[in-house]
């Protein structure tokens, strides 16, 4: 067994300490304490394993042992393995040597831990700011534990950074963040040759809210209601990463009928997203038809969510310890669903016999392999580039362990495949949907959660419409959170979103980000 | 092009209008019912995440929908009644109200509405974008969203409004042609639900500009936002 040994491997530096774990998630789970020095090296050594970066946090725990401390999470998928390091950093001189050099996918969950922590990455190659705008001072850090979030934090003179792209006949497009559309704010700077694309930067985080914070010091039980407003379109999977994030950190298992429920709820958020975004893709080539019918499609879907949980977006369903209401109404969405399947089937097979459509989709925005490999990216978006991800099969969470179900992948990795991969999945979906719908027994729904051990770590993660939602949370005193930590599936996805941008045309940025259809308030919570 | 002309005559017309929204209106207002209480409990007080319940009242601007009261109310005396859209009478002077009062029959029968989010979740922006949709078809009441608040008579404002979002959203409330008709969506927007304290956030829109109408909801429905726009130019 090569991941026995890879723990074996780990416990045979001196330094290190190895502590087998049952409070993560999987079927296996380790939690290694390594001098903050040996945080590279502890880093290469489980990705040259197979493993990849699921989240990092970093946390202030001066007011518990005076010291801060950083913890990235890894995922073996071969077998389920979740191996959490945790580096102990000293309160006086906030730094380590940065893991972006060896896993390039935490190169911004790294600067921000600097803008939010005020613990320096050193070695990163991008140190600028990424969370916090420049007119926020250098050393205010709100997720400090001595930063007061009441305080009003004044505003410095500062411009935003980008890396300069010059040359004759270079022009600049800035756009943003108020976009003409009714989409969320960021601001997009183009430099273009004529119509040509060379080069996409991109200033995010206008929505930055202060969501982490604002679930710290809170009960978990409330706290779930913070998970679930985090994002309005993965409002399910977000609260079901935070809840089991709380119950493997209690050791609690969920109800059969509370995971099959979760299952459900996840599946009908997917394909709202799915349905929903396969239509909107075609806004991108103004292609009207299938706009219309996709949102037709979508707003069905939306009433279903209404009759089953009595919200369009499915909130106020998932508590800590399982879900607060059972479905209603089940038979008869599925034969809803039999129905709109047939639908979306009719739809897709009108998009992919429109050669204007192919003319446009095929060989655009495409996202190579090895990028969607080493920046982490996820989801149906690093699926059509052919990672072959999906964390319902490889980390199994909610009912998904006992249900059948495909992971399709692409290859070519542009916006056709894209769209290919959503409507594939689609079709599992539905597929799940009606086995859920028909293995979910009677039964409780839900558990008591004891109270919490404080200053323990845990993880929950979800494959969402977008990827994987993976929630770090430490616990605090009296069932209260003391550090939580988000990445969502947006926030793995931004980074790729430029790369595949040179080479396109400008009029085709729509089209690509719509085939991204990335949220901006996940990654800005 | 033959199965696009089937799927047009097969899909016929799925436009409604406000005397047949399929649909709902979902999680209430919940509605303290003092004489069921049981003496000196304060069980939902304490359980709402937001501090909307003062005694036997939720305030609705504050109130995020989320039902944690009727889950903590020991006596079942917590019901739900329909959420209400909140008209405030903006204070922009003698001259400010005339001409709004002149805005809105101009913009009676046709409105021009540019849209921000400050700093929501994109719930609030997934409805507003259901209304544009062959079903709800804001276009069949003369109310369209443009591109450039130069060309708006109505602001649309989702979100907490957040630190990041203060400017954008100042210069576009300034760049649309005075006096300029707001409207909150949302219960971010309206309160500043769950984030009103949070480092990053402002708290709600009436701290940043003079809000007309507030249409409360986490997120509130489409057909709820359309009540709030039609309201907002007195054609409800």
């Amino acid at each position: 067994m090569a991941e026995l040994s890879l723990i074996e491997e780990l416990r045979s530096r001196s330094d290190w300490e190895v502590l087998a774990d049952d409070n993560l998630p999987g079927k296996q789970a380790a939690r290694v304490k390594v001098p903050a020095d040996k945080l590279p090296e502890a880093a290469s050594l489980l990705t040259g394993r197979g493993a990849f970066l699921l989240t990092m946090a970093g946390v202030d725990r001066r007011p518990v042992d005076g010291c801060f401390a950083v913890y990235p999470v890894f995922a073996n998928p071969k077998d389920g393995l979740i191996i959490e390091i945790e580096a102990v950093i000293s309160p006086d001189r906030p730094v380590y040597p940065a893991l972006t050099p060896v896993v390039p996918s935490a190169h911004w969950l790294e600067r921000e831990i600097k803008d939010l922590l005020g613990i320096t990455p050193v070695g990163h190659p991008d140190p600028r700011r990424l969370a916090l705008h420049p007119d926020w001072p250098t050393d205010v850090h709100p997720l400090r534990k001595d930063f007061d979030a009441g305080a009003v934090v004044p505003r410095v003179s500062g411009e935003m950074e980008f890396c300069p792209v010059e040359g004759e006949g270079i022009y600049h497009i800035p756009v943003g963040p108020v976009h003409a559309g009714i989409i969320e704010p960021g601001h997009f700077r183009f430099s273009a040759f004529g119509e040509d694309v060379i080069d996409l930067q991109a200033q995010l985080f206008y929505t930055h809210r202060g969501v982490e914070k604002a679930a710290e010091s809170k009960d978990f039980n409330h706290a779930v209601l913070v998970a679930e407003r985090i994002c309005g379109a993965c409002s399910v999977s977000h609260a079901v990463s935070f809840a089991q994030a709380v119950e493997s950190l209690a050791g609690v298992e969920i109800p059969a009928a509370a995971s099959y429920t979760r299952s459900i709820l996840l599946e009908m958020e997917r394909l709202y997203n799915h349905v929903g975004d396969i239509g909107n893709m075609s806004a991108g080539i103004g292609f009207a038809y299938v706009v219309s019918r996709g949102a037709i499609l979508k707003e069905r879907l939306l009433r279903m969510n209404m009759r089953l949980a009595g919200h369009r977006y499915l909130r106020g369903m998932v508590i800590p310890g399982g879900v607060r209401a059972g479905v209603k109404n089940l038979p008869e969405i599925i034969a809803g669903l039999n129905g709109l399947e047939s639908d979306l089937g009719e739809l897709t097979e009108v998009m992919l016999s429109s050669h204007s459509l192919l003319d446009r989709m095929e060989t655009t925005g495409v996202l190579p392999l090895q990028a969607a490999l080493d920046l982490g990216a996820v989801g149906p978006a690093a699926r059509a580039s052919g990672v072959d991800r999906d964390l319902r099969r490889d980390l199994p969470h909610a009912a998904y362990g006992d249900l059948e179900f495909n992971v399709p992948v692409q290859q070519q990795g542009d916006v056709l495949r894209r769209l290919k991969q959503r409507i594939d999945e689609c079709r599992e979906s539905f597929g799940i949907l009606r086995q859920a719908a028909q293995k979910l027994s009677r039964g409780m729904l839900a558990v008591k959660i004891p109270d919490l051990p404080p200053y323990r770590t845990s993880v929950g993660c979800t494959e969402s419409a977008r990827g994987a939602n993976v929630h770090w949370i430490m616990s605090g005193p009296g069932n209260t959170i003391y550090r939580y930590m988000v990445r969502s599936a947006s926030h793995c996805n931004w980074p790729v979103v430029p790369i595949c941008l040179p080479g396109n045309i400008v009029p085709d940025f729509p089209l690509i980000n719509k085939s991204f259809e990335l949220c901006y308030a996940c990654l800005d919570r | 092009m033959f199965k696009i002309f089937k799927g047009l005559a097969k899909t016929r017309i799925v436009t409604e209008g406000p005397l047949n929204w399929g649909e709902t209106g979902g999680r209430g207002l919940p509605l303290i019912d003092g004489s069921a209480c049981p003496k000196g409990c304060a069980n939902c007080q304490e359980a709402c995440p937001t501090g909307a319940i003062t005694g036997k009242t939720v305030n609705p601007r504050l109130c995020i929908y989320c039902h944690t009261c009727r889950q903590a109310c020991p006596a079942n005396a917590i019901g739900e009644t329909e959420i209400p859209i909140i008209k405030e009478t903006a204070v922009t002077g003698e001259i400010g109200s005339v001409l709004r009062e002149r805005i809105k029959k101009i913009c009676r029968r046709s409105l021009h509405i540019r849209y921000v989010d400050a700093g929501a979740c994109n719930g609030c922006d997934f409805e507003i974008n259901s209304l544009t949709n062959p079903v709800y078809d804001i276009q069949q009441y003369g109310v369209d969203f443009v591109a450039s608040p130069r060309h708006a008579d109505m602001l649309l404002i989702t979100g907490v409004v957040t630190r990041n979002m203060e400017i954008a959203l100042q210069k576009t409330y300034e760049a649309c042609p005075g006096p300029t008709l707001v409207v909150a969506v949302g219960a971010c927007a309206c309160g500043g639900g769950l984030f009103r304290d949070a480092y990053a956030s402002g708290g709600g829109v009436e701290r940043h500009a003079p809000v007309d109408v507030y249409i409360p909801g986490c997120p509130p429905t489409p057909a709820h936002i359309l009540k709030g726009i039609l309201t907002a130019v007195d054609r409800l």
